[in-house]
């Protein structure tokens, strides 16, 4: 049986970790409502994990809710690989946010634009540490723990990633 | 490198989710994880007023005002700066409560106007991409009726509570984006016959609804009193907190412009500076009524040089998003090596689904409208705030002649 005190810390860590889930999404499917619905999918998937009686410590909350989050994002692809023309329809610029609180500047947008177009162009094993790395702020060693790989690989696809970035802004000019 | 790695992604902290956004969220948690998560905001609400209540002097008699007035000194503070007498009622209250306690009306009623613009935004992409097809369009449509439906009740709510200073506020804004849109669309102009047919269904029934937030507006700033001391007072309070951000939004609407002018087309230039212009001689007008003490003229004033402010930063934000689209897909063009020169409109209503040959090659054709046949399959997204289109028109599509 879950105690007050269970929901009210995990509705904290909602509080805490809604907008850091929703941006990890965003960044990684390109799309503000695929990545709504994965960010509140994330949130179900570890009440539950946590409901069922697992073994479960909320000083383990964040990697948890990044591990779950980027397993649903794998699953997304998964299920989006056979309609590439789809994928290829929800543009960075086709998810207008222009009316979103008017509170956005056109700088942000555009530098939100650009950093998906990017994104967009790195293979996928990079784009996943990358926006990890860059844009969760987790470190290696985080990562390796959430994507189960061992530290040193990490480290190493990031130095790729990097160059990778490296060549398509390059090819920006 | 990785500082300008750094640098690259130093942005995306700001993308966030709106208050309105995560409250929605909480409402399907709730039904799927059986309680609230609301609590988890209610208590750092209760950290965050503490850490304010130490730092921050504010007039009794102002808080109490502005505690016992709803939606439209709600809307005036969050104008608000910080050194503003509202600013602490945006942080400590405004921001917070809103989103904490059952969000107002007129916090809904805005948000569904800007759900409506947001739809008609999404229209305008597509047609600058070439891909504004019936079935897509159509749906586009619906939901934007559905918005605009949605935030006129509303609006109408908000003056059956006598709450007529919101109600004035939010169809202006309502208004202000669509008018802006409306503009946006009258400059897109295509070759196709189509593409034009559907734009010019779409700027009719934007015109429409202009026009029914139009009256709203009129209906409910005619009712805005100052009868009472007690009325009085609070419009004061508003009228002052409109000023300031009308000044506000005038100042950041021609560095804006300043800075974007380069992007914009000649029209589209010269409608921008025009509403600039009108907005500062609406505020200069304003500011007088205000000195004379004639709140009820110096509150439509400022709401209308917010208002026109409001249309000028639609059509630029619009427009540069444009560009970037156009940019992307010339690029994407030259890129394929391949520019098959089809200006021939194909008719795509009834188009068969899953006429998908391509999914192989539809990687490397991008944003081409040229393309005769319809790839992929149809899935529109019915959801509430999105739509996802799997269809390509043809044709093509020149913006700003």
């Amino acid at each position: 049986m879950q105690t007050d005190k269970v929901k009210k810390r995990f509705a904290q860590a909602y509080e805490e970790y809604a907008d850091a889930i929703f941006r990890h999404c965003y960044f990684r499917v390109s799309d503000r409502e695929k990545a709504k619905d994965l960010m509140q999918e994330t949130f179900v998937r570890t009440w539950k994990y946590i409901e069922s009686g697992n073994n479960f410590s909320f000083k383990e909350i964040r990697p948890f809710l990044y591990k779950t989050a980027t397993n649903l994002v794998i699953d997304e692809y998964r299920k989006n690989k056979g309609n590439a023309s789809l994928d290829k329809m929800q543009e960075k610029g086709f998810d207008v946010e222009v009316d979103s609180g008017f509170e956005e500047s056109i700088d942000t947008k555009l530098a939100i634009d650009r950093i998906t177009n990017v994104l967009d162009q790195l293979d996928d094993k990079y784009k996943e540490v990358i926006v990890m790395r860059y844009i969760d702020g987790l470190t290696p060693k985080e990562i390796s723990k959430i994507t189960d790989d061992t530290a040193n690989n990490i480290s190493v696809k990031l130095n790729r990633a990097t160059k990778q970035i490296k060549k398509i802004i390059q090819h920006e000019g | 490198m990785k500082d300008n790695l750094k640098k690259l992604f130093k942005d995306t902290s700001k993308l966030t989710l709106s208050s309105q956004e995560k409250e929605d969220i909480r409402h399907i948690l709730k039904t799927q994880i059986g309680f609230d998560v609301r609590e988890g905001l209610l208590t750092r609400i209760k950290q965050q007023r503490s850490q304010i209540k130490t730092k921050i002097r504010l007039m009794p008699l102002a808080l109490a005002l502005l505690l016992t007035f709803s939606g439209g000194t709600a809307l005036a503070a969050n104008g608000a700066l910080p050194g503003d007498l509202l600013y602490p009622v945006k942080v400590g209250v405004n921001e917070q409560i809103r989103s904490a306690i059952a969000f107002t009306t007129e916090a809904e009623a805005n948000y569904q106007g800007d759900l409506a613009a947001r739809r008609v935004a999404e229209i305008e992409q597509l047609a600058a991409q070439g891909k504004l097809d019936g079935q897509v369009k159509e749906s586009a449509e619906a939901r934007f009726e559905s918005h605009a439906d949605k935030t006129l009740k509303l609006i109408e709510d908000l003056e059956v509570k006598g709450n007529f200073d919101a109600a004035a506020a939010v169809s202006s804004r309502f208004e202000a984006s669509l008018e802006a849109h409306e503009e946006l669309i009258a400059n897109i102009s295509g070759t196709g016959d189509l593409i034009r047919d559907r734009l010019q269904e779409i700027r009719s029934r934007i015109n429409s609804r202009i026009e029914a937030a139009g009256e709203a507006r009129t209906e409910a700033e005619a009712q805005i009193s100052s009868d009472s001391d007690e009325a009085r007072t609070r419009l004061q309070v508003v009228v002052e907190a409109k000023s300031k951000q009308s000044e506000r939004r005038l100042n950041s609407a021609k560095n804006d412009f300043e800075k974007y002018e380069p992007r914009l087309n000649t029209r589209v230039k010269s409608e921008v500076r025009s509403k600039i212009e009108a907005a500062e001689d609406a505020h200069i007008k304003a500011m007088s009524d205000l000195e004379s003490e004639d709140l009820q003229a110096a509150f439509r004033g400022f709401q209308e040089s917010i208002s026109l402010t409001h249309q000028a930063a639609v059509m630029m934000k619009s427009w540069v998003s444009f560009s970037v689209q156009l940019d992307r897909r010339d690029t994407s063009e030259m890129d394929n090596g391949e520019m098959e020169d089809d200006s021939s409109q194909q008719d795509d209503e009834g188009t068969p689904e899953g006429d998908d040959d391509s999914t192989g090659s539809s990687d490397e054709e991008n944003d081409t409208e040229v393309e005769a046949n319809v790839e992929g399959e149809i899935d529109i997204d019915t959801s509430d705030s999105g739509v996802d289109a799997g269809i390509r028109s043809n044709g093509r599509v020149d913006i700003g002649l």
